[in-house]
Parts: C-alpha cells; structure tokens; sequence
C-alpha cells in the first residue's frame, strides 16, 4: 500500500461545491477512473480520502491537496491526474500526484488574494477604504469559534499583505495563519470592511499557496 | 454557462451549487446549431429534481437527438429568488444560462399536486407570461406531463398541451411536429390543432366546458376535430427501450444520489388507493440481462457505488432472483451495493435477503396501509397479517432490528377500531422481535409506525370517494397516538391539511386554475414544503375565487357524474372501476393479474402481463 498526495485547483463555478460534496465528487471519480484506491474496511467500505486543509465554500484554491492510498504498489502514479480528470465536473483539476513529504498537521499558514469589488464604486475607492481598515489601531470583527461568538482583532494576523488596485476591483493579498492550531479565514477582513463602512460588496477569493512554519510550500 | 452577475448573488445564498450547472455528464451543445430548445422544469429544487429518473431519462433521450438541446431548470428557493428579483435576473437553464423565455418548449413533470403553484412561480421568474391564451406566437410552448396530467384540468389555463401517460416517444413526435409547422411559418394555433391529432396528446384550449347548476360538469366538447378522449400512449418493448448509459452526476449532495435502472413498469396488484398501480397498466417487464447491462454501465460511466431497483413493487419481478445473481457477480468486486426499494410484505424471501445482505444492510420498510384485514380487504392490498409476521421474524432473525410501517388513515370504510389495529399490530411486531431466536442480542427493537392521510385520486376505484375532513383525520391521529403503550413504537404521521389541499387539485376541475392564479398573486410557493404550506392561505384563495374546496375534496360522487377526467383515457374502463369500487365496500378483493384477468382493459395493448401465461393455466 502506498500514499500519494495529488494536487488540484477548483475554481471558476467549481468554488461553490462545499468541503463535504468535494468529498463526494472526488469519490464517484476515483471511482469512476478505476484508480486501485484503497477502501476503509468497516461496515460501509468506501474509498479513503483525506484532504489537508479544508477550503470554505465560495473560494478559488490553486494548490489544494487531498490524500488517497492505493492497494497497488506499482500502479503509475503519474497516471493518476488525467484519468481523474476526464471525471471531475467544471473548475476541478488534478496537475499532479507525488509522494507526500509533510504532514498536514506541519501546515501553519496560507496565501490568500481577495478580489473585492461593490456596485458603483471604483478599484480606487474600495482601496482606500481597505487601506483605512487597515490602517486603524485595531480591525476588530466577530468570529465563530467553539465557544459563540468572540470578537477579534485582525490587526496583529495581517503582516503581509499588499493591496492594488486591478480595474474595478480592488486586490488584497495576504498571508494568513492557517491549519490545525490557528486559522484565520480572509472573509474576516471583508466582515470588518462592511461593519465599518456599511456598504456591500462582492468577492472572489483564491487560495494561492499553503505553507508550513518556515514559509515551505506544503509538499 | 451562468453569467458573472449570477456568480456574484451566489455568494449570498444557501447551497449555491444547486445553481450552477457544470456537472459531469451535464449536455453542453452550440444553441446556433440545433433547431429546437427545450427546457426540463422541475418545479421544485435541484436536489430533489435531480434524483427523478424520469427526468434523467428524458434528457439523455432529448439529447441524443442532434437537432435538440435539452437543457435542466429547477425551482430556486427563496433565498435565490429574493437575489433574483432584487437584481431582476430571470430564472435560467443551468446548462446554457439562458433564461426561460429563449427555449422552443418550456416542459414540466407534474410529480405532485403541491408543486402546482410552483409552475406559475418558475414562469414567472423566466419571464413567459402565465396563460395560455397570452402566448400567441408559435415559440415559449409550454408542455406538461408525468402522473398528475392525469387530471390536467387545473392546469388547463396555464399550459398548452400534456403528455398522457409515457413519453418517450409521443415527446419526440411532438417536437417534429414543432419543427416543421416552424419550417411552414406556421401558428401557434394551428401547431395546437396538428398535435391533438397525435396519440396522447391533450390540447385543453380546444374542449369547451359547461357546467350544471351543481357545480358538477355537464359537457366536454372538442373543436378542431380534436379527439373526444384522449388515449394515453404505452412503450411496448421496455427492453428495446432507450435507457440512458450515463446521468448527469451532481457535485453536490441530493436526495436519491445513485445509480437506478427500471425493472418493470406498471403494477400487477390494484390496490384500489393507488393510482400508479391503474395509470401504468399493463405491466411490462425488463430482462435481467438488459437490467445488468444498464446498471454495470451506468456504474462505471457516473462513479456511483449504488445501484437502485425502480419499480412499483420489487419484489413482484418475476425475475428477481436470477436478476440479483447476475448483479452480485460484479457488484461485490467493485464495492456497489444493490438496494431494493418498494419491497412487499409478502415478497420478502431468504432467498432475496442473502443477497442483498452480501453488500450493504439498509433499513427495511413495509407498508401494510390498513392496521385490520377488513380494511387491507377493502383497499386490495392483498398482505395479510402472518405475511407480515414471518417477513419481520425472518429480518429479525437476519439481524434487523429496526422496521418501518406505512399506513394510511382516512381509508373508505374505516372506524376506529381500524385505527387502533395499526397500533396493536405494531405491538405484534414488537413482540415477534422477542420471540426470534437469532434477533441481535442486547438490542432493542425499533418500531416505526407511519400514517398518510388518504388521498382519492382518479382512475383509482376510490374516485369517487369523499375524503375525511382535516377534523377527523386529526380525530384519527390521535386516537392511534393514545392507542400506542409501549416506548419502543414510533409514530409519526403527515400533516392532514396537505392532504386536503392536495385532494382538492387531484380531482378538480378548470376553475381551479382561478385559484392556482390568485395563490400565485399572493406569493405562494413550495407548498410541498412544511415551511412554506399555509392552509390559511389556501383557505382565503378558495374564499376569494368563490370556490368551496370541499365540493372537490370532501364531496361523495355518484357513478353517473361526468368527471373532469373522464375525457382522458388510460386504457381502465370506467365499468371496471366502478365494479372495483363496489366490491371494496363488500370487503370482497380482486386477485392479482398474474393470478387472474380481472378485465380491467389494459389487455387492448396485447402486451406484458395480459399475455403471460399464468401459474394456473399451465
């Protein structure tokens, strides 16, 4: 039995299957694809999958991973990408399967870009009013967490990051805790913007990168 | 493809990948290179659209044609449709985009009389004015079919012509005929009177309606030489039928999310309740082999790990056996279990149990419908009580633990001392766990009792049968609940005011399309759904329009009554059920059409069933 980690994107309409129908997705086409997967062994066997970090339902990822095992120690792995993606339904790409070399628990952080756009305002101005949230002594919002809602402050996660403008879109990368211990999700920042300037806006948010304490790439 | 905009107003609702499209399998063609464009409604949401096979069917079917593009279109739920309306975006097909005003043929599968409303709330939001009369150009046809157009009458205003009974031919026809009045330039009108030429086709713009002092119908008349009844249309050969090697697979989680293959049409049994045991007759069965095929290669084309045997009553296919054999040579290897819904009581042998025990253990559900032999005498459901008792002693002894009983309440001819025999079989079967020797030790039993209240329908020996007012079907409730002493008994039972309102639109007749209008005035929707139902509502529409629902709901009928139907021909003859109805109320049954001919009609067909040869006579 060996483990290969693959790599996949899932964007464009693709960002709107939650963590849960991911899931499922990828087993009809492992399913599908006739991969030696190996199956739990319990009382309703089905195809092991694990996925490293889930992504929240609306977001673009460019580098997520899931985990399977295969029942065939000499099966080509490097086949794996294409038989699965003549399988996978819009927006969702296998590009590549390899020996996982990190464990997912070594994940600490992740690279977000927000696209952040409003009805009737331009790039310009949305980048003000995120550089003057930004800005502030403190980003407070509210975040769920086990225990009810807590308020936060944002100010201190928000390290790197830099903020264009990109036609009518104003473009917010940053680098984010993320993973088992902490995780801050980047919707949080757009929470604070709206309380703040009362307006609503639209987004597209992608994932970029998913890295462990030393800034490595999750590999 | 849904356009950007759309995109933006899906993060602002629940579930947004019902919205999207992009699934496996979804038909993507060039709308500049096909001729005609139809669009499948389901007129509720997308996870319970998509787990009907018909719908599945039918599209593959329509897209196999090179000249047509079938496209899918759901019901939004009301989060949806506020971000529609509040950002005036029409109601779209989820494989193009396009919204329902672009497509040839706007179709709807009518499943349930609770999703009336629905249809006027997806015309409305695609843009396609609701009446009939207000469409002139030959172009935004609407097309309705499946088990409720069976009494299209409520819908007479709103939709141009219905499919009578199955469609996978008489579709097709209809649409050619589209094509080439088209090619002809010429109207809509004029399309309408060509098609009420084809079998099974039901143009309800061309019958004129009057009605008696009563309230009750006087006369039917067609124009345009349309035929006096319509006669619906059967599939001969179920085997040389097309069936679809591949469905579209939904990314995200619906309600019947498997594989499924037909077994059999139509229903050998004629339990005088259910109306789909008359509308399908005759039965027609599939060969296993044709069975296997298409399950093996719809598993290994859409990834599914469970494959479902559709039929009205499993257990009835005289193949069975053989036929999960042949499944369970390869369904094991590759991990696919086999469920077998619609099991009969009787029907339940070891023989079938071992097999479907060798993949995976699912619940077991019965429905006895009457709690006394009386009344399963009455309604022909032919079970009887140590039937059930040994079925439960060998799941038991199996390892099952747990069981599900349906009934219904409201039956003709019930008391209650019938009611109350729902609660003391129950308790039969509690006890029959703890007298199995072999039941799963240190486990309690779990007994699920399960009311309906009845509903008469058409073409049912029961149509002409007043249904028990919301009062007494409470009355009934209740006293079933107080007659239930032991914890290990469940009961549940569904809300009686549906029923009604679904009562109402089952055997109504033009003037409800009045009532369907002015609900859709008010912003009713989703009435199938709990959270949505108001009988209130329903009550004030009735008043408004000067409509007494209990005329159509609660009313006894006599035989001689002109019924809104009866221009509508399944192939039953009226005679047959009026004799049906009247040894009902002797408590008298009908063997089943494999034991004997009962004469209903279906036998015109020259086919299944009526030209097996039976037990007796070999």
């Amino acid at each position: 039995m060996k483990s290969v980690r693959l790599w996949f994107k899932k964007e464009g309409l693709a960002r709107f299957i939650s963590h849960l129908d991911l899931n499922k997705v990828m087993t009809l086409a492992i399913n599908r694809s006739k991969i030696p997967i190996w199956h739990t062994e319990g009382f309703n066997p089905h195809p092991f999958i694990t996925f490293a970090l889930p992504l929240s339902l609306g977001f673009c990822g460019e580098c997520e991973t899931m985990d399977i095992r295969l029942t065939d120690d000499d099966f080509d792995i490097s086949l794996i990408p294409e038989r699965l993606n003549g399988s996978l339904p819009e927006g969702i790409r296998v590009y590549r399967a390899a020996a996982p070399k990190m464990k997912p628990a070594q994940i600490s952080k992740a690279r977000y870009e927000m696209k952040i756009g409003a009805d009737g305002k331009s790039g310009g101005e949305i980048c003000a009013e995120i550089g003057s949230l930004l800005n502030s002594a403190e980003v407070i919002t509210r975040k769920k967490t086990k225990k009810g809602l807590k308020d936060i402050d944002l100010k201190p996660y928000i390290k790197e990051h830099d903020l264009k403008q990109d036609g009518e879109f104003a473009v917010l990368n940053m680098t984010l805790p993320a993973g088992s211990v902490e995780n801050i999700n980047p919707i949080l920042y757009l929470n604070a913007l709206k309380e703040k300037t009362g307006g609503e806006y639209f987004y597209i948010c992608t994932r970029r990168k998913i890295k462990n304490e030393n800034g490595d790439d999750f590999e | 493809m849904i356009s950007k905009e759309v995109e933006k107003i899906l993060l602002n609702v629940q579930k947004p990948g019902r919205y999207t499209g992009g699934e496996l399998n979804s038909v993507i063609k060039d709308k500049s290179s096909v001729d005609v464009r139809f669009a499948f409604c389901f007129p509720d949401v997308y996870e319970v659209g998509m787990s009907h096979l018909g719908m599945k069917i039918l599209y593959s079917l329509f897209n196999e044609r090179e000249d047509i593009w079938c496209e899918r279109v759901f019901a939004p739920w009301t989060d949806m449709e506020e971000q529609m309306r509040r950002h005036s975006f029409p109601l779209y097909a989820l494989e193009s985009g396009d919204s329902l005003d672009k497509f040839d043929f706007i179709g709807f599968t009518l499943q349930y009389e609770l999703s009336f409303t629905n249809i006027l709330y997806m015309l409305e939001l695609g843009n396609i004015p609701l009446l009939t009369k207000d469409r002139k150009d030959l172009f935004n046809i609407v097309v309705a079919g499946g088990p409720c157009a069976c009494n299209p009458e409520p819908l007479a205003d709103f939709v141009d012509l219905f499919f009578i009974g199955e469609g996978e031919e008489v579709d097709l026809e209809v649409i050619d005929l589209y094509k080439s009045c088209k090619s002809n330039n010429e109207s809509k009108q004029d399309f309408l009177i060509k098609a009420a030429q084809i079998e099974g086709v039901y143009v309800p713009s061309l019958y004129t309606v009057e009605y008696n002092g009563d309230g009750t119908l006087k006369s039917f008349t067609p124009s345009h030489k349309a035929p006096k009844t319509v006669k619906k249309r059967i599939i001969k050969n179920l085997d040389e039928l097309y069936y679809p090697d591949n469905f579209v697979v939904p990314s995200i989680d619906i309600v019947h999310d498997r594989a499924m293959a037909e077994i059999f049409r139509g229903c050998i049994r004629g339990c005088r309740f259910c109306q789909a045991g008359f509308l399908y007759r005759p039965v027609r069965e599939k060969s296993p082999e044709v069975i296997d095929a298409q399950c093996h290669a719809l598993c290994n084309n859409t990834g599914y790990d469970e494959v479902s045997l559709s039929s009205l009553s499993s257990s009835d296919y005289t193949q069975i056996v053989p036929l999960l054999s042949r499944l369970t040579e390869w369904s094991a290897d590759e991990n696919v279990s086999i469920s077998l819904p619609s099991l009969r009581v009787d029907g339940f042998s070891d023989d079938i149990l071992s097999k479907l025990k060798t993949v995976r253990k699912s619940g077991l559900t019965f429905a006895p419908e009457a709690g006394t032999q009386r009344l399963r005498d009455v309604i022909n459901k032919n079970v009887t009580e140590s039937e059930l008792m040994s079925t439960c002693s060998t799941a038991f002894n199996g390892g099952w633990s747990t069981v599900k009983l349906y009934f219904m309440i409201g039956l003709p001819t019930e008391t209650l001392d019938d009611v109350a025999g729902i609660a003391q079989l129950g308790q039969r079967v509690v006890n029959a766990y703890y007298s199995a020797e072999n039941r799963p030790k240190g486990k309690s039993v779990r007994v699920t009792l399960s009311t309906a209240s009845f509903v008469p329908k058409p073409f049912t020996p029961f149509q002409w049968f007043p249904q028990d007012t919301i009062e007494v079907l409470k009355e009934k409730q209740m006293h079933l609940k107080d007659s239930i002493t032991t914890k290990k008994i469940n009961y549940n039972y569904h809300d009686s005011s549906t029923s009604f309102v679904e009562a109402v639109f089952a055997r109504g007749d033009r003037r409800l399309g009045k009532a369907l209008l002015k609900a859709h005035e008010k912003g009713m929707i989703f009435d199938g759904w709990g959270d949505y139902f108001s009988l209130e509502k329903w009550l004030e529409v009735f008043d408004e329009c000067g409509l007494d629902p209990a005329f159509y709901a609660n009313r006894q009928r006599e035989f001689d009554e002109l019924l809104p139907w009866d221009h509508i021909d399944y192939g039953i003859k009226k005679s047959f059920l009026i004799e049906e109805c009247k040894r009902a109320y002797n408590n008298e049954t009908t063997p089943n059409c494999r034991q004997k001919c009962s004469g209903c009609g279906a036998a015109q067909w020259k086919e299944g069933v009526c030209f097996e040869k039976r037990k007796t006579m070999v």
